[in-house]
């Protein structure tokens, strides 16, 4: 068993398994070894947001993790799906601000897989949306001059409905 | 509460919010640069993202088994676009073509059949796209005889058609259709069984036309004098049929999606006069047996306008290339090629009015595939006016061509362009190369940014003579009572581009590939002329 703390000093003990899915923390492990009795400090994580992460690796126990290169094919297959399974995606139906204190995690604990739903998640709240209702969804203010407006409202034209 | 920065996109570092940004398609990416300047500034300095608005402007799509970077295939990409709109090329290869022998051009590989039986074939080279030019000669050690050839190099597939013979006590003609590979005229591997396809056929003197589409394979069976015409279409791995239609009526045939058919039809009224129709039919739903068009339950047709009573209407044929599920061989490592739904369809009509005139009706892919709904058995309710559809989704227009034999080059039609080429009425001498390019995505980005518009219809213009490139938006007309019974406009708009070419001076005409512009003159030499960086 593994014992982590987060920056609110909240511990947790998790099989090494579970815990593994996060590149992060098993390399950590890997360095110190296995007998280390000691937390590991996870500075940039709450103890709320770890709840959630430990309960997707919890899911996901077991299944294989992504090749250590596999950013490489990245460009390949990005493009293959949007799809996110049944149970992530109930998982990170979550409020806004959960969802990006997630995706920061999952980036910072560098767990892909979560990572790539957060990211998806995301993604498909902007699809189909109009510029106004994207900066109403995620409380952005319009900070263009009218001459920058036109400018791109100008490069933009060509994708409006005909 | 929220404070500024702990909202998207500022919460994120870069990396993350391109990482974001990269599972949208190009329209939602063109939304979230309207969005704020730092989503702007982001996606403007990401090579990948810039890369896909682009290619969707372009309507290309990426090619996947490329190994160059985002910014290099942007930079190829930029290029080609440039050198599209201007018509600038700096490499020019003539290709000599044999005198006696077969020819064909598709997915950019010349293909002649010698006399000796030998199928010659030139990878046609691209240097914007970085494919090299490569030849091989093959000779299939059967049929002695081949009447005529299709191909598709994205498949190694060359189909031939040995000459048919007289079916013991009939008239019928025996055909044999054999599926082959392009690069060793062996028995094509995916194919089963004897590797040749049979289909008999009932009239005297036959001509063909083939097209290939991944599983399938269309042949066009041209009857001479009063017999019926035929188009028939099998899956060529193992030869099962999936359309066979009839009909005196039926002139020519393109393939228009995966599972549509697109044939022209001239068809004679109850008034008696002829009439010009589309017919698209579904051969996935309809009956696989042999039946006349007429019987046909999923279908539908586009009518033409009304010809003026004094016209005759002498021929109908359509054309498009390449084939609806088109790409490129993947070993070609292609950065981009054009997407599947950037294509045209040409529609020649030659009239009789006193003198023989040249019509060519252009229309988008997706006019036609609109309005899928109407699909039935063939009735009136089945069949779309001009009207409804013509109008504002297809542009028709009077080319004006001392080159009667323009029509059999089945390549003047690549993606959304449409090339086509005359020699100039002042200067009997000079040809002027045009090309016309129905993309309209990239027409509307021109205009947006602020790029020559013509007010009028450039075929009024004294044009032939000058190079330039122009975004046409002023309507076609075609007054009422010549041509047509009414007034007949039609508005699609398209990019026109003229290009004179001093460096040919015989009689030519002209096709179009991907990657460049190829002129046939008449002492049949061929000669591409390539886009290079």
């Amino acid at each position: 068993m593994i014992v982590v703390k987060t920056s609110d000093n909240e511990t947790f003990t998790v099989d090494r398994e579970v815990v593994e899915r996060s590149v992060l923390i098993k390399n950590m492990l890997d360095d110190i070894g296995e007998n280390s009795e000691q937390a590991i400090p996870l500075p940039n994580v709450n103890s709320s947001v770890l709840k959630k992460v430990l309960e997707y690796c919890e899911h996901h126990r077991g299944e294989p993790l992504p090749a250590a290169d596999a950013d490489t094919s990245q460009e390949d297959t990005r493009k293959r799906s949007t799809d996110i399974s049944e149970w992530d995606q109930k998982f990170i139906t979550v409020d806004q601000e959960m969802l990006f204190e997630i995706i920061l995690a999952a980036n910072y604990l560098d767990i892909k897989s979560l990572l790539d739903v957060g990211c998806k998640t995301v993604a498909n709240m902007i699809k189909g949306k109009t510029p106004e209702e994207i900066r109403k969804l995620f409380n952005i203010v319009n900070d263009f001059t009218p001459e920058e407006e036109a400018q791109i409202k100008k490069e933009n034209e060509w994708a409006e409905d005909r | 509460m929220w404070h500024k920065s702990s909202q998207f996109p500022n919460i994120f570092p870069t990396e993350l919010v391109v990482k974001i940004l990269e599972e949208l398609d190009a329209f939602s990416l063109v939304r979230c640069r309207s969005v704020c300047r730092l989503l702007r500034d982001i996606i403007a300095e990401t090579a990948r993202l810039t890369y896909d608005i682009e290619l969707a402007i372009a309507e290309q799509e990426d090619g996947t088994s490329c190994s160059l970077s985002a910014m290099e295939k942007l930079d190829l990409l930029r290029n080609q676009q440039a050198r599209w709109v201007e018509l600038k090329w700096s490499s020019q290869k003539r290709y000599p073509l044999n005198t006696a022998g077969l020819w064909e051009l598709f997915g950019n590989v010349l293909a002649q059949n010698t006399l000796d039986g030998s199928f010659v074939f030139v990878q046609l080279p691209s240097e914007y796209r970085k494919i090299p030019e490569r030849e091989w000669r093959v000779k299939p050690n059967t049929p002695r005889f081949v009447r005529d050839f299709g191909m598709d190099p994205s498949q190694d597939l060359l189909v031939l058609i040995e000459t048919p013979r007289r079916f013991a006590g009939t008239i019928s003609r025996y055909h044999r259709i054999h599926i082959r590979s392009m690069s060793t005229a062996t028995r094509h591997p995916l194919a089963t069984g004897t590797g040749f396809i049979k289909h008999l056929q009932s009239s005297l003197d036959i001509s063909y036309s083939i097209q290939i589409s991944m599983d399938f394979l269309a042949i066009f069976f041209h009857a001479a004098g009063l017999s019926v015409n035929e188009i028939v279409i099998w899956e060529w791995k193992s030869g099962l049929m999936k359309l066979h239609l009839t009909g005196r009526e039926l002139r020519s045939f393109c393939l228009l999606s995966e599972r549509h058919i697109l044939l022209s039809l001239i068809t004679n009224q109850p008034d008696g006069e002829d009439q010009a129709e589309l017919l698209v039919v579904d051969f996935e739903k309809e009956e696989n047996h042999k039946q006349s068009y007429f019987d046909i339950t999923h279908g539908f047709k586009l009518s033409l306008p009304v010809f003026h009573p004094s016209v005759g209407l002498r021929s109908f044929t359509v054309r498009s290339d390449p084939s609806p599920s088109w790409s490129p061989r993947p070993d070609l490592e292609a950065p981009f090629h054009k997407a599947q739904d950037a294509q045209i369809f040409v529609a020649s009509i030659w009239v009789q009015k006193n003198t023989l005139r040249h019509l060519t009706l252009l229309i988008p892919r997706s006019t036609l595939l609109q309005n899928m709904d109407l699909s039935g058995p063939m009735s009136n309710e089945s069949t779309l006016a001009w009207e409804a559809w013509g109008p504002h989704g297809s542009r028709l227009m009077e080319i004006h061509t001392r080159n009667l034999s323009f029509e059999i080059w089945a390549c003047h039609v690549f993606g959304t362009k449409f090339v086509f080429s005359e020699c100039s009425r002042r200067s009997k001498q000079k040809y002027t190369l045009q090309v016309f390019d129905f993309n309209q995505k990239a027409l509307r980005n021109a205009l947006s940014q602020g790029h020559k518009l013509s007010e009028s219809d450039v075929l009024d213009m004294d044009y032939l003579e000058c190079d330039s490139s122009l975004c046409v938006t002023a309507p076609n007309i075609f007054p009422a009572g010549d041509i047509f019974t009414d007034e007949i406009k039609t508005t699609l708009p398209y990019r026109w581009i003229a290009k004179m070419m001093p460096s040919i001076r015989a009689s030519c005409s002209s096709m179009c590939s991907e990657d460049s512009i190829i002129v046939v003159d008449q002492v049949r030499m061929i000669h591409t002329i390539s886009h290079m960086i």
